[in-house]
């Protein structure tokens, strides 16, 4: 992000630690275990937070930057009132991906989902 | 591009320009070009729209493909065009309130920068969360509006100090409503049902059908439980149940759904 001073009119692009991220929407902390479908195959990961636009994932091994990913959420129908559990169908991009201190996290743009019934 | 500067020099119409929509150029390796930023101008006053053409005449990188003075033309040209960005005057979607979310509708991968004139907090806060990329005054400077669209283009955000305030202020409030345990709405026996049709993936017309109502209450009923519970789509709307355990609580509660609403709900199934 370019942060820009409004007075006088000069941007200055934080460096590295002062980044600030701004996102639309507010993030649910979910663990769900979920199938991962990328470039590579199936992985097997765990949300970590899920909102309307992203989702966080933990994961044996990074992913490639920018590379499609689709999986399902699926939401106990307990919790959700259903007589079924809810499922959700869900593609995106990998925006985010590194390595942390219980192995890898993924960070995925949702570009479209659907509700199965 | 010699060809194209050249038709720049003369005045282009104000609607959808003659040239053809191009696919675009960027290569790599040795001897290429930068990929160009293709923009659309989007303004209601001419003067803005040839000022700010010529500016970016003079840019390598940035090309305006089609200049348009409404939202109509605005969205024709997108869907026409193949658009990285919009440069979008602010009082073309005063007074709307779904102008920016149907324009990412459209056009999902293209970037919106707002131009206005006059700036307050909730308007700031909501342009940015309905996907504006950036936000910037009418009075800009020509170098600063370069480095705005080169810096959208390439995937930031433009955003100034007040403004990353306001956003941040307005994502902790949110945030804190939508996530704490303490601060749940009240829904009504007929508001759950109709929450656990659209989390069973069921239409509007469908959870009509099955209520016995129509498909603009149902719309009404939507708009008025998204407002309640501060979400904004379907998808959002499953996690805060998910999340919050809504169901549950309301079975445990007095919240419980009518039977002859759980009955209309489960019919079918």
């Amino acid at each position: 992000m370019t942060l820009m001073n409004p007075s006088p009119a000069l941007s200055t692009t934080p460096g590295p630690g002062r980044e600030i991220e701004l996102r639309g929407a507010v993030r649910f902390p979910l663990s769900i275990p979920v199938n991962l479908y990328t470039e590579g195959g199936e992985v097997a990961a765990v949300t970590v937070n899920i909102s309307a636009s992203g989702i966080l994932f933990q994961l044996p091994e990074p992913l490639a930057l920018r590379s499609p990913v689709s999986f399902t959420i699926k939401m106990p129908a307990e919790a959700m009132g259903t007589a079924s559990d809810v499922v959700v169908h869900c593609a995106g991009r990998i925006v985010r991906s590194g390595r942390n201190d219980g192995g890898a996290y993924a960070a995925a743009v949702i570009d479209k989902y659907y509700f199965r019934h | 591009m010699d060809a194209f500067k050249d038709a720049l020099k003369s005045e282009l119409p104000d609607e959808l320009p003659a040239e053809p929509a191009q696919a675009p150029e960027a290569t790599t390796g040795t001897g290429t070009e930068k990929a160009e930023i293709r923009v659309v101008l989007a303004d209601s006053q001419a003067i803005y729209r040839v000022g700010i053409r010529k500016i970016f005449a003079l840019e390598d990188d940035i090309r305006v493909i089609a200049q348009v003075e409404t939202l109509a033309g605005l969205h024709a040209a997108v869907e026409r065009f193949p658009t990285d960005l919009v440069l979008l005057e602010g009082s073309l979607i005063a007074g709307t309130t779904d102008a920016i979310p149907e324009l990412v509708r459209r056009a999902p991968r293209v970037k919106i920068i707002v131009q206005s004139a006059h700036t307050d907090e909730s308007n700031t806060v909501e342009l940015y969360r309905r996907g504006v990329r950036g936000i910037i005054p009418r009075s800009i400077s020509p170098d600063l509006l370069v480095k705005c669209v080169r810096k959208i283009a390439g995937g930031e955000t433009w955003i100034d100090n007040q403004s990353v305030n306001w956003v941040i202020e307005a994502y902790r409030s949110q945030a804190s409503a939508l996530t704490s345990p303490r601060s749940q709405p009240r829904l009504s026996p007929k508001e759950l049902a109709i929450i656990t049709c659209i989390t069973q993936g069921k239409r509007n017309k469908e959870i009509a059908y099955q209520l016995g109502t129509t498909e603009q209450v149902i719309k009404n009923y939507l708009r008025k439980v998204y407002d309640k519970l501060g979400v904004s789509d379907r998808l959002e709307l499953a996690l805060y149940c998910l999340h919050h355990q809504l169901h549950k609580k309301a079975a445990a509660g007095s919240g419980s759904p009518a039977p002859e609403i759980v009955a209309a709900v489960n019919g079918k199934h």
